[in-house]
């Protein structure tokens, strides 16, 4: 079923839209909570408050494209809950993908003001204008979805170790860019 | 910058670069890949049969596959251990309301960091960390733990419970929070009411589940459920004017919208509902009456039909609707009466 009808749906209010949304975006929307929590049961629930809240969203929002919505909400249910989880054990694909970006992110010196998350999420924009679309799709599947190099390579037709090491560069880039824009001194 | 305000920042990018990650398909297939695709679907299916079928047969009826975990993930992992204290023995992690927390008792060093799959430290930080002692809990059983170096947490807001691992965890150590009633919400949220509640573990160990909307499994044999607000879940819809009206409306398979409750206490709609029977009960201190009812579900899975028990208490509180529901995989009698004595225990705070 395509987006428009399943949104058509949540504006009948119709239940078979969570059906289908579930049918069309569940294992996507479950595997990037299971990469944040490492945990299926927590991964599970944070999906079924993601339909929720976008059952109660929709109407009045019209969103498009409907899958990057529901990720988003997906995303940041799940890291509302990793917060809430953390501290205690930490191993998963999501802290190994962030742990990966420390580099870039660490400064030496203190930065006198610190871009705030709105020119952050712009400046991260902006670079990934300047990447090609695969290295984009590698950079947001490892960085975003917290995607394994497996997965990656998988979705993308390379080898892990290929994969590896365009990320390996991209980061460098990264890192670069965001020093340049000061974001890093 | 750290990387949680990186991790935020990312996590607000246009959703055009999602969707275009969602949809990217490689132009060109790896040769190598489809060559093995074969071999790894066949290994896949075995893999499945195993871990899916393997449990169904022998009659484990609740724990869900867990998909494989890669390499990223089994190499190592995260612990904390405290050091040169009575609390050194100590395990935990379940994270503690603040509101019920005493006094510090000391002020403790945590050696924190990176173990790998044996167990051996990969790195470690040293963190300052402070005991707090449970409001009546003894802490010869159970504390709480609060870092006050974040180290490479993301946050140091929260308190853990810390518990002996030999204690004798019966009631007589531990405080009844039952009567401040568990099946109240604790907080509310953005995302609304019922972000938790307090309860007991199978050993009367305090656990406290903070969770958006308040969902959770609590035991591996059965999950229940807090749905504090309705109006939260049928925010398009209206809901029936009469309490009693509820347990039948909710039964409704045919209207629009209606089974969005059962959608959000299983993941999954409902096939057929069959609501077998409703009584009232009262709170032992006569402050609320609740209409409980008996469910039949009938879900569709991926191993054909299957029917669960459901027992739902609702209740009114000045007009607003709440429901406390259980659905218990075995021992149903058991969960049943547990679940009532928690019921009838309604207190308001």
């Amino acid at each position: 079923m395509n987006d428009e009808r399943i949104i058509e749906l949540f504006f009948e209010r119709s239940e078979e839209a969570i059906c289908e949304l579930d049918k069309k975006y569940g294992r996507v929307c479950h595997s990037v909570s299971y990469n944040i929590l490492n945990d299926d049961r927590d991964a599970e629930e944070c999906v079924n408050d993601a339909y929720l809240g976008v059952w109660n969203a929709i109407p009045p929002a019209k969103p498009s494209p409907l899958s990057a919505f529901v990720l988003r909400i997906v995303r940041n249910i799940s890291l509302k809950r990793y917060e809430q989880n953390t501290a205690v054990k930490r191993n998963s694909h999501y802290d190994a993908s962030m742990e990966e970006l420390e580099d870039c992110l660490s400064s030496s010196a203190d930065v006198e003001e610190e871009a705030t998350e709105r020119e952050l999420t712009g400046i991260i924009e902006f670079f990934l204008d300047s990447l090609s679309k695969e290295n984009r799709v590698i950079f947001l599947r490892r960085y975003w979805f917290s995607d394994t190099y497996a997965d990656i390579a998988r979705r993308v037709g390379l080898t892990k170790k290929n994969v590896s090491v365009r990320l390996t560069r991209i980061r460098k880039e990264l890192r670069k860019y965001l020093k340049e824009r000061e974001v890093l001194l | 910058m750290n990387r949680k305000k990186f991790s935020d920042a990312l996590g607000n990018i246009d959703v055009g670069y999602i969707d275009e990650a969602v949809t990217y398909t490689a132009k060109k297939k790896n040769k190598l890949w489809l060559k093995f695709g074969s071999l790894a679907a066949c290994l896949a299916i075995m893999l499945t049969a195993v871990v899916v079928v393997a449990p169904i047969l022998l009659g484990e009826d609740n724990p869900p596959p867990t998909p494989p975990i890669d390499e990223n993930a089994i190499e190592k992992y995260y612990d904390y251990g405290i050091n040169g204290s009575t609390f050194s023995v100590y395990t935990g992690g379940n994270v503690i309301m603040a509101d019920k927390i005493g006094n510090v008792i000391e002020s403790v060093t945590v050696t924190a960091g990176w173990k790998n799959a044996d167990g051996e430290w990969l790195n470690t930080e040293n963190l300052k960390a402070e005991i707090y002692s449970i409001k009546g809990v003894d802490s010869s059983a159970a504390a709480a733990l609060k870092f006050i170096d974040k180290g490479e947490a993301v946050t140091t807001t929260h308190y853990y419970v810390i518990m002996h691992p030999n204690a004798e965890y019966n009631g007589t150590l531990f405080p009844d929070y039952k009567n401040e009633n568990p099946v109240r919400y604790l907080e509310e949220t953005d995302m609304g009411k019922a972000n938790g509640w307090q309860d007991f573990g199978t050993k009367g160990e305090i656990r406290t589940i903070t969770v958006p909307v308040g969902s959770t499994y609590v035991y591996q044999m059965y999950s229940y459920y807090i749905r504090n607000d309705l109006s939260h879940i049928y925010a398009k819809e209206e809901l029936p004017n009469k309490l009693d009206k509820l347990p039948e409306w909710l039964s409704d398979t045919v209207s629009v919208g209606r089974r969005s409750f059962w959608y959000s206490m299983g993941g999954r709609i409902p096939k057929g509902i069959t609501l077998e029977s409703t009584s009232i009960i009262a709170s032992e201190n006569g402050s609320m009456q609740f209409i409980k009812a008996e469910y039949k579900v009938l879900l569709d899975g991926a191993f054909g039909e299957k029917e669960e028990n459901w027992v739902i208490y609702f209740m009114e509180e000045n007009g607003v609707y709440s429901a406390y529901a259980v659905c218990a995989n075995e021992s149903f009698d058991f969960v049943k009466s547990y679940t009532e004595s928690i019921v009838k225990s309604y207190k308001t705070k």
